[in-house]
């Protein structure tokens, strides 16, 4: 059963981060989402939305990103997507702390702290040059968690 | 409204503060880059983070320190990390931080250990 849903349109620049962060917040707060949940999703999402603005977007600020929030019994799905270049798995190091150290890397952990903090995570790419990202957290509810 | 702040506190000539205040993301992460560039490119290496007034990090923030501790380290000096409010120690968990960079209760503790370090060198 669908307990909430809520969607958001936005332009595609860094600033828009805690825009987005409050979005997610406020959807979380008002459903009663436990805080540690809050804060892994609201994360999970600041990353993938920055990936979108400096990767897919190139740092453009004309793209469009659109993010919608779902809430399905305890579990919140978030769909992201934009119009930007295709992402590419492979373009990601592999996010060892060892390794960082010695290459001083400052970026790449985005996708790795997403599949720590979520559930699931499913990228595809549409026909029509759309990226679509999923992912799903099961949640917990102040009311549980007394 | 300002959504991050940085504090240097110039504790001594050779160690310095940084009292992190606010939202550390990909927007405000530039701003903590230049300030640490600055103290390297001024031999400033013995630098301790205050995380107490931090409310949130992401990757970008997290990685301005992994960007500067190999200079920062070969120039003697280190990054260390003081009063890490659990919601970020769970992030730097996450990521290995506490295998890489020192993390003190407080200042005063991070201070004592550089210290320390000091006087066994002398």
């Amino acid at each position: 059963m669908i307990k909430d849903s809520d969607q958001l349109t936005i332009q595609s620049s860094l600033e828009a981060l805690k825009i987005i962060r409050n979005f997610v917040y406020e959807f979380c707060k008002r459903n009663k989402i436990v805080e540690k949940s809050i804060n892994s999703i609201v994360l999970a999402v600041d990353e993938a939305t920055t990936n979108i603005v400096k990767h897919a977007y190139k740092n453009k600020e004309n793209g469009i990103i659109y993010i919608s929030l779902t809430l399905r019994d305890n579990v919140l799905s978030i769909e992201l997507e934009d119009l930007g270049v295709k992402f590419n798995e492979n373009d990601i190091p592999k996010a060892n702390i060892e390794d960082y150290y010695k290459e001083h890397k400052k970026g790449g952990w985005g996708v790795f702290l997403i599949k720590k903090l979520m559930d699931l995570v499913h990228y595809t790419r549409s026909d029509e040059g759309k990226n679509y990202l999923l992912l799903e957290k099961k949640v917990e509810f102040e009311e549980d968690a007394k | 409204m300002t959504d991050f702040k940085i504090n240097i506190d110039n504790y001594s000539n050779e160690i310095v503060i940084i009292k992190l205040e606010g939202y550390l993301d990909a927007h405000t992460a530039p701003e903590l880059e230049n300030q640490i560039a600055n103290l390297v490119e001024n031999d400033i290496v013995k630098i301790i983070i205050d995380f107490e007034k931090l409310n949130y990090i992401s990757s970008a923030g997290l990685g301005v320190f992994m960007a500067y501790i190999e200079d920062i380290r070969e120039k003697g000096g280190d990054i260390k990390f003081t009063n890490v409010p659990d919601k970020i120690y769970e992030v730097f968990d996450i990521l290995g931080f506490p295998m890489i960079y020192e993390i003190y209760k407080d200042s005063k503790e991070a201070i004592n250990n550089f210290n320390e370090i000091s006087n066994d060198q002398r």
